[in-house]
Formats: C-alpha cells, structure tokens, sequence
C-alpha cells in the first residue's frame, strides 16, 4: 500500500528509474559503438582536447607492466597527481598524490603510502580489477586539481565536481558533489558524497542530499549548502552541451571541476548517468527529458539559453512543472 | 508505434505457441501435467494347456480381449513354440488362432497383454443397432418377465439403473417371477442370463460379458458380467450386486455366447489367467502408449532420448526459468548481485548440497577465500596468478570442509566439492574489491543479496513440479522467454528505487 503510493507520487513527480532510464533515453539515444569514447578516459581527454575543451592536463600513461619503469621518472617531475584506471567506473581505482617525502606519497585523505604500494595499485589497474568489463586497461597520471576557494567550506578534503546532464545537448538537471569524510575525499554519491542540485538559471546551489537522505548543511563543515553562486555558470553550461556534439551521444553526464587556476575543466563524461540527481534537485528527469525531446536541434549556445530559461528556478517551482 | 505491435505480437505468438504446444502434448499424447501421478501397468496372461493328439494337426482357437474404454492396449504376445499363430474378429470379439501340423506331450501357449490405463477418453465406438428381437419363451416365463418388467420400469429412470433395478429384482430370495426366471441357486451366470431376457424383453440390448478384474491375481478366472448397451456405449454390471463396473478396473474378455477356447486335435484343454500390476510413472505410459500408437512423437521429444541425456536435460532445462527469476528480482526488485548470473550457477550448484547446507558451505568457502585474500593483498601479486593461488585455496578448502564433514559423519558437506571453483574465485576476489572500494557494509549487502538470488532460483529450479512440467513440456520455455521479453520492456520503478526516492516524496 504505501509502496503504491510511493510509486504513484514518484510517477506524479516524473522521477526517471532505472528501467526506464535503459530504455527511453541510453538505448535510444547512446549508440553502442560511441561509448568507448567515453568509456576510456583517455579517448575522451583527446576527444576534448582535439575540440579545445579544457582538460586536466596528461602527465603519463601505462599500460603494460614494462612501462611501470616509467613511474619514477614520472615520480620525479610531478610531485602530486591523480592516478586513475582509463576505464574506471564510479570513481573506484582513483588515488590522487598530494605530495612526496623521502619516497613516501602523501594520499588526498592525508595518509602515506609506499612507491611500492603505488607500483601494485597501478598493476591491478593494469589487470583490470577497476574496469567495467575485467578488461586489461591502462593507468593514467594527471594534473591534480585544485581546490577552488569556491567550495573550500562545503567540502571535505577532495575536489567537489559539477555533474550535468545533458540530453540531445540540452543540459536538463546540474548537480556539485561534494566530498565528505564519509566518502573519503571522493565526489562519487554512492561513496558517501553530498549531491547538491543547481539552479540551472543562475547556478546557484538548492539543497543537497546525502545517502540519499534530503540535507540542508555539510554533515563535515556544517556550513549551508543552499545559495552557493558558482561563478561563470554559463560556462559550464556551455561545455557540457559541447560534449553532445563531440561525442554523439544523446543521453550524457558530464562532469566538470573547477580548478583553482584552470577554471572549469571537463573531467569525464558518463553514458550511463546515475539518478541521485534527481534527489539532489527535488524534481525529476522525465518531464524535462520529454520538453527537450520535442526541441529542435540548435547550436550550442541557443540550447543552454533554452535550458536556463525553461528549467531554472527554485526546486518548488520546478516539481511544478 | 509499429515497434510496440511487433513486440505485442512477438510475445503473444510465443505465449501461444508455448501454450498449444503444451496443450497438445498433454491433450493428445497424454503427458499429464503432474509428475506424481503414477499409474498401473497391468500384465495379463493366460495360459492354455492341453494334450495333444498324436498324429493330427492342432487348432487353436482362443477368444482374446479387444481393450477399449479406459484402458491401453500397450502391446500383446502370442507364445508358442512352432505354432502358427493368427488373429481373426468374430463379431464384437477377436480370436487368436494358434496352428501347428503335428505335436506331442503337452503343449503350453501363452497370450501375453500389456494393459495401462489411460488418462484420456478413447474415441467413441460405433453406434450399434439399438433394435433387439424380443427373446421367444413359454408363456410362464413371458409372464415373470413382464411382471418384473411392470416394476422396473416404475423404479428406474434410464439404462444403467433399469439393470441396476432388474438385478436387484432378480435377486429378491421370495420374488416368485425372479426364482422361475433364475431357475435356482442365483449365481452370477445365472443372474446375468436371466437378466438378459428381461433386458431384451424391454428392447434394450443386452448380452452376457466375461472379464478379468485387473488386481494383482496369479491365478485369476473370468468373471460373468451383464452388459447392457445404453445407445452410445456399453455398461457392464455385475450381476451379484448389481454395481456398476468402472471399464478401468475390469479387462473386458470377451462377449456373448462363444466358448472361450477351442481346440481341435488336442485334449483336457485347460485354461488359467494371472495379472501382474506394477505402479509406472504416468510418462513412462504415455511413452510406451506412443510407442504403441506408432505416432511416434513423442520421439521427437526430450523424452524419447536415453536416461542419462534426460538427467541432464532434467537440469539444463531449468536454467532458463531460474535465468528468468534473477530477470525479475533484477528488473523489478533491483537486488544488487555479484555478476549478473552467478546466482544461477551457485543456485545449480545447491541442487547437490540442499538449500541450508549450500548457503553455509558457500559462505564458509568465501570467508575462509576472503581471509587468504586479504593477507594476499601484502604480496602486491598480479591479478592473474592472484586469482590462480585464490583458485587453489578454494580447491583446499572444499577438501578441507569435505574431511571435515566426512569425519563429523555429516554427508553433505562432502558435496561442497561441486561448486563451481572458478565462480567462487572470482566472486572472492570481486568481494574483496567491493569490501576496499565501497566498505563491508556494501559489500555484505551485495553478497546477501547474491546468496538469497541464488537461494531462490534453486528452489524454483529444484521444484519437482516445474522440473517436471519444463522437461515434459519444453513449450513452456517460449513462455518463460515471453516473460523474460516482457521484463525486458519493462519501464517503471524498480522495489529498491521505491525505498531510494524515498525522499522525494516525503517533502
């Protein structure tokens, strides 16, 4: 009975589930052949680069035991970086190096770990322990991000980023996640990070959520989570609907950071975006999805007018609509 | 909008088809929808001796059952040694006649009939004539009949309880038209003639039967039967008690006035029955019976394979169902699992362990996998040669549990060694991944969930009843894959996304 009523309420409110999420919009919209752009970081790096979308800069690559040879010269010219699995999902497999000490790596949650530690960290990344498929797959080294003053208050050791969904190119629902001690400095929600949603008209912050319970302050900080401007919102809007064109995938989640020195920067894009979204805003996919569905194909720039203008404001006014 | 009438049709004609293909393997070949219902297997032979006489030839001739009503003819036998043997119809009846030129001593010949009784109503024999000459009597009798008659009628409503009515008044000890008309002690043959004539006396056809009660009997005799024909089939009647006979229970032998044996050139001819009963799975009837019918289609079927290819197909037939109950809990529930169809290999593998056993056995392999694992995780191995050395303790452990189990007297645990040891690897491994990356909690949530998955698609597998209407009926597989089509088209909530947008439904 009252899961009834909660099905009923969550249909009234157009909140997207799984199956149908599958169906309506990755199936139709992703075609197969398109994801391993961005399935594979590192194709998607090059994708943006190629497009002149700011990136985190590449230090290295590796991709065979062989190359693990190249990891103390790396060492050596980059005291931090981010290592990542090209082909990780859900932000497992991610060690970001804050600094180094008589050969010691200092981690982003502030514990020491071993060249050594680091060596077999990358050969299971090799082995494809953090792939989506088992596959083999390659170890990347990239520019750390800083920390943007910006979030230095709602955020708990690591790096908040800004997820974005976009369909058909037009943004439909932003979100910033932030870090917390749960989620040991990542920004992955099911590890424990805050989702805050984002006005879409003026990027300003809605409430967030956290284990996908509604929060209004930082569980860490205790500093409110609504109201937060994020400067220079169009921007980001903008390099997300980007990545429609440069990848051809209709159904997107595009993941930007702000660097302290590199402003926004596309971090990954995802095929198949997750739905925490929706918590995090308090309103729904289907009903936005649906308006754009019905939109013409436009440039850029005219799509995220469009968006800011038919999905901004107050997460009230939206379940409304 | 065509898309959606292609699916609908798509799922509708595999439904139908699944469905009538089942319908007509039950209708008309007579599986039964039931594993539990076994049936009888009767034997029934007779055996007839005599002397032969020397220096003439020898004929034969033996009155030999026609089976109809319930029963299935599944093949008869005529054993002899040297005779010619024929089959010949006399009437209603059929006759075996068995020849040879010469013989001596005492000869013995067999008729062997193997009889199952049926699940389905045979087809309707033709209609008989349904006019009968009234029998000519003397005018005592013709009296007693009518009198009978005038009480019969006022006490019977149709054919089967006019005879029931005229057997009763038959027997009545001081009726004095019954005691003329059953001249004598009332034995059943004398009941049975009696009541003939007063049958046919009423224009209804009627005729003395002999039949064997199918009951396990190695020295059985015919027993006298009234039949009586109702105008679409006939009833018999046992003239004693007037009870109507069930044709499933009774061999009808043979009808009307002919002697049972005759033997020319041989003497003291004698003749015994026995009746061997043996309980048969109804399949293996219906097998038998399609083998008979020479329809042959059941060949074509699971059924018609060796038994050891059937165990087999018994299980690989069931993946599919239990494949579909993880579509289900995965669509529409959304339980978290360890690789999509693990759970239906660990569910295969509780078939040898049982359902209690194989949860503790298998939670006991992972934790001691896990434990080795985690202290692996100091070695810094490659993941290959890591999974390898994990592969080998699982290999130790289940011989470990098996001694263990084999010394404490417990039988079961001997049959850890059929899990499958590559699955339990990888999931110790993808276990040990998830318990870093996402914590225990996450990761025991995950496992729960495997080990109830695979709990549940092992009692759907195991189920005798859906094993045995799977494997009887493989049409029902396109329904599953309806199903399965179905769940695939599926666009709404899932349970556990109920319970996570919990939240935004409360503000």
């Amino acid at each position: 009975m009252g899961l009834l009523h909660t099905a009923l309420e969550l249909r009234k409110k157009g909140i997207l589930g799984i199956n149908r999420r599958n169906r309506d919009f990755i199936l139709r919209y992703n075609k197969r052949h398109l994801y391993p752009l961005v399935d594979d970081k590192l194709e998607t790096k090059r994708l943006a680069v190629e497009h002149g979308i700011p990136v985190p800069p590449l230090y290295g690559v590796i991709s065979t035991e062989h190359d693990l040879r190249k990891l103390p010269d790396l060492l050596s010219h980059h005291s931090d970086f981010a290592l990542k699995p090209a082909h990780g999902a859900g932000g497992d497999g991610i060690i970001v190096i804050t600094g180094q000490r008589g050969g010691r790596l200092r981690k982003s949650n502030g514990l020491w770990m071993t060249v050594d530690d680091l060596d077999y960290h990358i050969s299971n990344i090799l082995s494809g322990v953090f792939s989506l498929a088992g596959q083999r797959d390659n170890a990347m080294l990239e520019y750390r991000v800083r920390f943007s003053p910006l979030f230095e208050k709602i955020s708990f050791q690591g790096v908040p980023d800004v997820r974005i969904i976009v369909l058909l190119g037009y943004s439909v629902m932003a979100m910033v996640r932030l870090p917390t001690r749960q989620s040991e400095g990542r920004a992955n929600l099911h590890q424990g990070a805050i989702g805050a949603g984002i006005d879409l008209a003026t990027g300003r912050t809605l409430g967030g959520v956290w284990l996908n319970e509604r929060v209004h302050e930082h569980p860490d900080t205790e500093e409110s989570l609504e109201g937060l401007e994020i400067p220079g919102w169009e921007d980001f809007l903008l390099l997300a609907a980007r990545c429609y064109e440069i990848t051809g995938l209709g159904y997107l989640g595009v993941d930007i950071v702000v660097d302290r020195d590199l402003g926004p920067l596309l971090l990954e894009l995802n095929a198949r975006p997750g739905l925490n979204i929706q918590i995090a805003n308090d309103a729904g996919l289907v009903g936005r999805c649906r308006r754009i569905e019905n939109e013409p194909p436009r440039p850029p720039a005219e799509r995220v007018a469009f968006s800011r203008e038919a999905f901004g404001g107050t997460a009230d006014d939206q379940g409304r609509h | 909008m065509t898309r959606k009438l292609h699916f609908s049709i798509l799922v509708t004609a595999l439904i139908l088809g699944g469905l009538l293909l089942t319908l007509y393997q039950h209708r008309w070949l007579g599986l039964p929808l039931v594993p539990t219902t076994s049936q009888a297997l009767w034997t029934v032979e007779a055996q007839v001796t005599f002397d032969a006489q020397a220096g003439r030839p020898i004929l034969a001739r033996l009155l030999v059952p026609k089976v109809q009503g319930e029963l299935i003819d599944l093949g008869e036998s005529f054993v002899s040694r040297g005779y010619g043997v024929t089959v010949e119809s006399i009437g209603a009846d059929r006759r075996s006649v068995w020849s040879i030129r010469r013989a001596t001593g005492r000869q013995t010949l067999f008729y062997r009939l193997i009889l199952g009784v049926g699940a389905h109503t045979p087809e309707p024999s033709a209609k008989e004539p349904t006019s009968v000459t009234p029998p000519e009597m003397p005018p005592a009798e013709a009296l007693a009949v009518q009198t009978l008659l005038d009480s019969i009628r006022r006490q019977s409503a149709n054919i089967a309880t006019f005879t029931g009515e005229a057997l009763r008044n038959l027997r009545a000890p001081d009726d004095q038209s019954a005691r003329l008309l059953v001249g004598g002690e009332p034995t059943p043959a004398r009941l049975a003639e009696a009541a003939v004539l007063v049958l046919r006396s009423a224009n209804i056809p009627a005729r003395i039967a002999r039949a064997l009660p199918l009951r396990e009997n190695a020295h059985a005799s015919l027993e006298v039967l009234l039949s009586a024909y109702d105008g679409d089939e006939w009833l018999y009647f046992e003239p004693t008690t007037g009870k109507r006979i069930a044709s499933r229970d009774t061999l009808i032998w043979w009808q009307g006035a002919n002697p049972i044996l005759e033997v020319e050139g041989g003497r003291r001819p004698e003749i015994s029955f026995s009746i061997a009963g043996r309980e048969v799975t109804a399949l293996l009837l219906a097998r038998e019976a399609g083998a008979v019918d020479g329809s042959g289609w059941i060949n074509f079927s699971l059924l018609g394979l060796p038994l050891q290819t059937q165990q087999l197909y018994r299980i690989l037939i069931m993946i599919p169902v239990g494949v579909c109950v993880i579509v289900f809990l995965r669509s529409f529930i959304g339980i978290e699992t360890f690789g999509t169809f693990m759970p239906a290999l660990i569910g295969l593998s509780f078939r040898e362990t049982e359902l209690l056993n194989g949860i503790v056995l298998f939670s006991l392999l992972i934790a001691v996998g896990m434990g080795i694992r985690m202290y692996l995780e100091h070695l810094k191995l490659l993941l290959v040669p890591r999974l390898a050395v994990i592969l080998t303790v699982v290999v130790l452990a289940m011989g470990g549990i098996t001694i263990l189990s084999h010394r404490l007297g417990f039988d079961r645990g001997v049959s850890v060694a059929l899990f499958p040891m590559v699955i339990v690897a990888m999931t110790i491994e993808r276990m040990t991944i998830l318990w870093e990356e996402r914590g225990a909690w996450w990761a025991l949530v995950v496992a729960a969930g495997s080990l109830f998955t695979a709990a549940l698609v092992y009692l759907v597998m195991s189920a005798p009843l859906l094993t045995h209407l799977f494997f009887t009926f493989p049409g029902l597989l396109l329904v599953v894959m309806a199903l399965m089509l179905l769940a695939g088209s599926y666009r709404g909530y899932r349970l556990s996304e109920l319970l996570r947008f919990r939240a935004l439904v409360r503000s």
